[in-house]
């Protein structure tokens, strides 16, 4: 079977949808042995140097892969052990996704009591006043005295 | 802090504008417009000052008001940035002369205060009905920025252009409020909706004409929303809870108080004066007069009714308000029952009144969850009464309003607190709490161990409060009971002394916010993402991302792929 990998690197995390991917080298060549289509070990003959490599994809399972680990079997001989990225490989399809938003960085409602925050012991406390002072009267007392019908205008 | 005054031509060709220091500024429209040096290129104004511009904190608590003096308190802080606009529109026939802005620090409580007046050509403030908007587009909401709060982006500044053919009738406003970029000089937040918090929704009223450059009105009055606004898909489903037969009314009936009617003053057998200290040692004088015939005669009248005529007198009371505010007739001769005391005194002509103490905006700190209980307490400090805890739910986001009706025969007060509140599903107006003291303190009227009573009541209680009171009541008292001291037996026709710890207290009411103070670490919303509980198609995420539940079924993967991509999806990715 015509195969065809390509090593990358990448700095991204490995829960990452969609991976930066850099330092592409295209390897060919033929795959003589049964392999494991989500976490193949693939014998690699090359005289480049991959132990730097941590990413790739086969073209031929349509999938991408994290390199697991990197043997040397000898000179120009490389067995390198992978493990299909789910995430990079069904991206497209997983943005078409509807979800249940259980937290995000991008939307979410400020309102919802989030577990995760946390708190120091100690509280900010503010007064606030409504700008008025009862004063006492200083020459005025309220005088209430037994009356009549007649003076009472 | 520097502040700034932009005008903009109407095909937004031209910019106006002048910075000041001072407080207050008053500026003639027309000659502001003809003299300043016209700058076609309004865009250097996107670039940040140089330095001295003040930075404010905590974007909830803009004040959105409909009033031409509306008021804009912001609250200062030195980390984050704030560039707020008005617009109005001028609906009096009156023209628009003068813009009078004044931007104050107020160091009591550490808010910046705003207000714009607009003048006529006396200098006289224009009343009437005025459209007022607020917007303030580069202020990113506290809860949506980042744990730091790093990622502010200001693009633009404001721009202001008349909305008529005459400049001076009506016009934006704005004022630059300095700029800071994102710590990675990159927008970080591409919804700069905007929350007129504790001020309600979005005003409909709005009309406008704006035909010039910059950005269109619409554009302006799309990013402000209702308060708070959910985000999409995270309101509450409406055929799930509380069964079929929900209407999900978010209507309130206003819940008022009505004013006393009639009370004891108004059946004429009491009568309540407000009388000087000089007029009552007067009628004190007079009533222990007995050489004066006339007053014999009342005594052997009264006799029938009361042991003196001292019994006559019900009360005198000592209030802690400022009179100016009660309703008094005109002055006129005090009568005990038919006996002219010849002292003056304005008789007060209702028994109960109103005192307005004043209103208090009570903003979201955080504009989250925070604001709320469990996590925030507030209580109210009501002087005479004591300090009372108020439901928080009901108070955040609203303005209050808090006055004390008074019974001037008793010195019963009650205090109400009313709760103007639009913002969310809660829309009220109504008088939700209300609480009973009392702020008068009695004056003593007594025919035993009078000497000490009277020297206890001033001595303590009024001690300081004015001299000349207490030199001619307490000269009088001691006159007083000289002479009817060893006649009368002991008998109180006003005892206790209430009121007097009141006025010994602090007489300022006031509201106390205790907030918790949030620990989150910079990058914490990048990693963790907030809470959502919100339907969203993921492609139209960004960010962290953790699934409450997703269906994978449609992905042409294997089952084993399947089951780590749901364990993934749950367990946290970044889209």
């Amino acid at each position: 079977m015509a195969f065809t990998i390509i090593l990358y690197k990448t700095t991204a995390e490995n829960n990452r949808l969609n991976k930066t991917l850099t330092d592409a080298i295209s390897l060919s060549g033929t795959l003589r042995e049964e392999c494991n289509i989500t976490a193949p070990d693939i014998l690699i003959e090359t005289s480049t140097n991959i132990a730097m490599y941590n990413y790739c994809y086969i073209e031929t399972f349509g999938r991408y892969y994290f390199i697991k680990n990197i043997t040397s079997v000898r000179n120009g001989l490389w067995r390198i052990s992978l493990k299909c990225d789910v995430l990079m490989t069904y991206n497209a399809q997983i943005k078409t996704l509807e979800c249940i938003v259980d937290r995000s960085s991008s939307n979410y409602n400020a309102l919802i009591h989030d577990p995760e925050y946390m708190m120091q012991a100690n509280t900010r406390i503010r007064t606030k006043t409504f700008g008025y002072t009862f004063q006492p009267s200083r020459d005025a007392y309220v005088l209430t005295v037994a009356s009549t019908y007649y003076n009472a205008t | 802090m520097s502040k700034g005054l932009f005008l903009l031509s109407e095909d937004g060709s031209q910019v106006r504008w002048f910075f000041f220091s001072t407080t207050t500024k008053t500026t003639k429209v027309d000659d502001w417009w003809n003299s300043s040096t016209p700058n076609e290129n309004y865009d250097n104004y996107a670039s940040p000052n140089s330095g001295n511009e003040s930075l404010l904190e905590n974007y909830n608590s803009l004040k959105f008001g409909t009033s031409i003096t509306s008021l804009f308190n912001v609250p200062k802080k030195d980390d984050e940035t704030v560039t707020f606009n008005v617009l109005w529109q001028n609906t009096t026939s009156v023209p628009i002369r003068y813009i009078k802005v004044t931007i104050d620090h107020t160091s009591g409580n550490d808010y910046y205060k705003c207000s714009v007046e607009l003048l006529d050509e006396n200098k006289t403030t224009i009343t009437g009905t005025m459209y007022a908007y607020l917007f303030c587009r580069d202020v990113t909401p506290q809860y949506m920025l980042g744990p730091s709060r790093e990622y502010i982006y200001t693009s633009f500044t404001l721009f202001i252009a008349p909305l008529t053919d005459d400049i001076s009738d009506s016009f934006m406003f704005g004022f630059l409020r300095g700029h800071k970029l994102g710590t990675d000089n990159e927008t970080q937040f591409y919804d700069y909706t905007m929350y007129r918090n504790g001020a309600g929704k979005k005003s409909t009223s709005w009309f406008y004409n704006y035909t010039g450059a910059a950005y269109p009105l619409s554009w302006y009055l799309g990013m402000l929303k209702d308060t708070p606004s959910y985000p999409s898909g995270g309101v509450e489903p409406t055929d799930v809870f509380g069964g079929d037969e929900n209407n999900f009314d978010t209507t309130s009936d206003d819940i008022s108080v009505p004013s006393p009617i009639t009370g004891a003053i108004d059946n004429g057998l009491v009568k309540t004066y407000l009388i000087s200290p000089t007029q009552l040692n007067i009628m004190m004088n007079h009533l222990t007069d007995f050489n004066n015939t006339s007053l014999k005669d009342f005594l052997d009248n009264i006799a029938m009714l009361y042991n003196n005529p001292i019994d006559a007198i019900i009360s005198i009371k000592k209030f802690c308000i400022d009179f100016s505010e009660v309703p008094i007739g005109s002055a006129q001769n005090v009568f005990l029952l038919t006996y002219d005391t010849q002292a003056t005194a304005n008789p007060i002509t209702a028994q109960y009144g109103r005192i307005d103490v004043g209103s208090i905006d009570i903003a979201e700190f955080f504009g989250g969850f925070l604001d709320y209980p469990p996590y925030t307490r507030c209580s109210i400090y009501l002087p005479f009464i004591g300090e009372k805890e108020l439901n928080v739910q009901e108070i955040m986001g609203s303005t209050i309003h808090l006055y004390y009706m008074v019974d001037f025969l008793t010195g019963n007060c009650v205090a109400h607190l009313n709760v103007e509140k639009s913002a969310g599903e809660t829309n009220l107006n109504s008088d939700l709490y209300q609480w009973e003291g009392n702020m008068a303190c009695d004056v003593p009227l007594t025919g035993t161990d009078f000497h000490e009573m009277a020297g206890n009541a001033l001595g303590n209680v009024f001690s300081g409060i004015s001299n000349a009171m207490t030199g001619n009541i307490g000269g009088y008292f001691t006159n007083l009971g000289s002479s009817f001291g060893a006649a009368n037996t002991g008998k109180v026709m006003s005892g206790a002394i209430s009121g007097s710890s009141a006025l010994m207290g602090v007489r300022v009411p006031y509201i106390k916010i205790e907030n918790p103070i949030q620990t989150v670490p910079d990058n914490f919303q990048d990693l963790r993402g907030l809470a959502g509980n919100i339907n969203h198609v993921i492609g139209d995420l960004s960010g962290f991302l953790r699934c409450r539940e997703v269906d994978i079924n449609n992905i042409t993967a294997t089952d084993d792929e399947k089951a780590e991509l749901y364990a993934l999806l749950t367990g946290g990715v970044y889209v």
